[in-house]
């Protein structure tokens, strides 16, 4: 669905995004992790054809971004980190005038706002003024906009930052329920957000690739060790043994009242709380989990840079 | 397309309080010039027909004076109102969906223009109404100088249109746009003085002053080269307003 080649955008002197490559498979939600900085809005805003790039090429559903614009805008729905709204209008005009823009036909057009505000829940406030809207209600109005014209692939840059955690956990649940209809490529820097919504990550810093690939495929990559934590009703050195025991685990460590560390040498999660389980599990929790993955990423290129 | 983005421009002007502010100075003002104009029309016409002058006329006497006093109360006033052209897209980050959709620069450019453009004929048509009226209720003035100082009108409100939107492209901030829309109408409008001083730049205040190109409207006279002059005017500035809103894209 999309082709990003050696891509590079360079704001006079300072390099934005350099040398990017990689590529999103159709049907595929992607997320697009890095630090502040990083590139990530930049990358975002040339894969709509809203930027153009020094170099490098952008390809989206077979159309390049720049010779093939109109083409290739066509496929597209983006929701930028502030979301593009005329505060004046009420949900519906404005839906109307996005699926006008977005090339949506006479005839289609009002089944097509009914659509995105029935799927993005805006029944509601649909009549209402804009500017009257809270920030969730107006991130849900972005997101609309974005659906309106049906597009192949959602760009979503940061959609759930400022939001309170129940206005996140609807934005979550809007996205899942996406995908599968759409190719979607989604920024953020809450890891939690890509743990839940994405098939696949690209971290970048610096506007460079550092790791793409899903988040156990990064996991390996960068060896970080998981950690289990358990905690049981009744520790004790038989449950130390029968952990030791399992294919795939480290070591298990006894730290008290009921508290284990299990260090796995690969996921096998599900057979450690098996074995926990006859000793009263009462919790189970993953460590090392994306959080690292992460800081060892963004950390190594760090380390790389230091030493030329 | 370009309709479409004209109609969206021209709601927003009718839906912000703003506007309706401003037009209402703006019709205010007119309105006590034209007061003014009849005024002194009455006066002079009064004296000419005691001296035995029967030629003065409608259109030296109260057409001409209108249109010249209504292009500079347009000069002052319309920067006020092309500023927010494309404050809307630019503050509330809108401009991402303009260039995020199958939607070129020069359909947004020409948009915006046509919309302001006729928010302006709006205005114009609906407030200065009485001008016809009273002309025709109280006399039976010529019909060609109305219209051609109608036209004058409109195309001035054209080229300022234009030049708003060239000034919204070129700035960030409203105050800036509005001070370049000033410069750039106050400019052509001071130039229009060269016109009748004895020096070099003579003929340069003949060929773009401002008023020098009103003049004709108001006397009933319709000069090609005043059409080629508001025409080439609109042109560049939009042409200008197009490369800046590209250049956003692709720069």
């Amino acid at each position: 669905m999309i082709e990003v080649e050696r891509l590079t955008r360079r704001y006079g002197p300072l390099v934005a995004v350099d040398d990017l490559s990689f590529s999103v498979a159709a049907g595929e939600v992607l997320g697009f992790l890095g630090p502040n900085g990083a590139g990530k809005t930049t990358t975002m805003r040339i894969l709509t054809g809203s930027l153009g790039a020094t170099s490098g090429s952008v390809r989206v559903a077979g159309h390049d971004v720049r010779a093939d614009s109109k083409a290739a805008r066509r496929q597209i729905g983006y929701l930028p980190e502030s979301p593009p709204l005329y505060l004046q209008m009420t949900v519906r005009d404005y839906l109307e005038h996005a699926a006008r823009l977005r090339g949506v036909g006479r005839g289609d057009r009002p089944a097509a706002v009914e659509r995105a505000v029935d799927r993005t829940g805006l029944g509601d406030v649909a009549h209402r003024v804009i500017d009257h809207l809270s920030k969730g209600y107006r991130q849900r109005v972005g997101l609309a906009q974005a659906l309106v014209h049906d597009p192949r692939l959602l760009v979503l840059d940061e959609p759930t930052s400022g939001l309170d955690p129940a206005q996140m956990a609807e934005i979550r649940s809007l996205i899942a329920e996406l995908r599968g209809d759409h190719t979607i490529v989604l920024s953020t820097h809450i890891l939690s957000e890509v743990t839940a919504s994405c098939d696949r990550v690209v971290i970048i810093k610096d506007g460079r690739l550092v790791h793409a690939g899903t988040e156990d495929e990064l996991r390996s990559q960068l060896g970080a060790a998981q950690r289990l934590r358990l905690l049981v009703e009744r520790p004790g050195p038989d449950l130390l043994a029968a952990l030791d025991a399992l294919d795939g685990v480290a070591g298990a460590e006894d730290r008290g009242g009921g508290r284990v560390a299990v260090r796995l040498d690969r996921d096998v999660r599900g057979a450690v709380n098996a074995a926990a389980a006859a000793f009263g599990l009462l919790e189970s929790r993953t460590e090392g989990g994306l959080e690292e993955v992460y800081l060892a990423a963004v950390a190594g290129t760090v380390a790389q840079e230091a030493s030329p | 397309m370009i309709w479409h983005i004209a109609r969206r421009e021209l709601r927003g002007y009718l839906h912000a309080p703003f506007s309706y502010v401003v037009s209402a100075a703006f019709l205010f003002i007119a309105g006590v010039f034209w007061a003014l104009v009849l005024d002194s029309y009455a006066q002079l016409a009064g004296q000419a027909e005691m001296y035995g002058m029967t030629d003065f006329g409608m259109l030296e006497g109260v057409i001409q004076p209108f249109v010249s006093t209504l292009g500079l109360l347009l000069v002052l006033f319309m920067p006020v109102v092309t500023m927010r052209v494309l404050s809307d897209e630019q503050g509330g980050g809108a401009m991402a969906l303009l260039l995020s959709s199958p939607v070129s620069s020069t359909q947004v450019v020409l948009g915006k223009w046509l919309g302001l453009w006729a928010f302006f004929g709006g205005l114009l048509g609906v407030g200065l109404l009485y001008v016809p009226a009273t002309l025709y209720f109280f006399g039976d003035p010529p019909l060609a100088p109305l219209l051609t100082a109608l036209l004058g009108v409109v195309l001035l409100t054209g080229l300022g249109s234009a030049l708003g939107v060239m000034a919204a492209a070129l700035s960030s901030s409203q105050i800036l746009a509005a001070v370049i829309s000033w410069a750039g109408l106050m400019a052509l409008w001071i130039l229009s003085f060269l016109a009748s001083s004895d020096g070099i730049l003579q003929p340069l205040g003949q060929m773009i002053g401002l008023m020098n190109h009103m003049e004709a409207f108001g006397q009933g006279l319709l000069k090609s080269n005043d059409l080629v002059w508001f025409g080439s005017l609109t042109a560049l500035f939009l042409f200008v307003a197009q490369q800046r809103v590209e250049s956003h894209r692709w720069r």
